[in-house]
């Protein structure tokens, strides 16, 4: 009796779990926001050539970084 | 006489002296990094793309020419206009704030509020604005003598 409950229950935490990793993946993503004069922010087609650019530049400017103190 | 400005970690072409002291955007932008401890590193440009301060940890070579790329960029998307840019990538974030005359850039690791990092950014710029209002006011006042 009890074992679709449990089947029920271990699908759950399965789906909760599979989620947490969708969601991690996704903040993790590479993304470019831009905000035009105050108004709505709007990520950026990440295909876009503009998108792209940004950031080229911007893991150039981060990748090439040296992990040195802050002065 | 006119002295050349310095750009913090931008070494000057044919020094023959020492560097000059910190000016006024370097200062401002020492500020910004004191500011919030998110930021790494800070640039600000005209919007012409001229590198006018730098300081933080940044890539040692071709920074005035990245700093035109970023400009270019911007200015691409929104001429003119006021533009906040936030950028993430694999191992951080690039912030851009284009308004008025100047774009200023930081740089910051993954885990932060673009908000807050806009608010710093936005209230370093009104600063240094307000900075060189005061300072024509004052060549001005001691001109009209």
């Amino acid at each position: 009796m009890s074992r679709p409950r449990q089947r029920g229950l271990l699908g759950g935490y399965a789906e909760e779990v599979a989620a947490a990793m969708r969601r991690r993946r996704d903040v993790r993503r590479p993304r470019v926001r831009i905000r035009v004069a105050h108004g709505e922010a709007r990520v950026l087609d990440e295909d876009s050539q503009a998108a792209g650019r940004l950031l080229a530049l911007a893991r150039e400017m981060l990748d090439e970084r040296e992990e040195a103190p802050r002065d | 006489m006119i002295a050349k400005r310095h750009v913090v970690g931008v070494p000057a072409e044919g020094a023959i002296l020492r560097p000059m002291p910190a000016t006024a955007h370097d200062l401002a932008l020492r500020y910004l990094l004191e500011l919030s401890a998110d930021i790494r590193a800070a640039l600000l440009m005209d919007r012409d793309g001229a590198l006018l301060a730098a300081v933080g940890s940044l890539p040692s070579g071709g920074l005035p020419e990245r700093a035109r790329r970023v400009v270019a960029e911007v200015e691409s998307l929104a001429p003119g206009e006021t533009v906040e840019v936030d950028v993430f990538a694999t191992r951080g974030a690039l912030f851009v704030l284009a308004e008025d005359s100047r774009v200023m850039v930081c740089t910051t690791n993954r885990t932060v509020n673009p908000g807050l990092i806009f608010y710093d950014m936005h209230a370093v710029l009104r600063d240094i604005d307000r900075a060189a209002a005061a300072e024509e006011r004052r060549e001005a006042a001691g001109t009209s003598k």
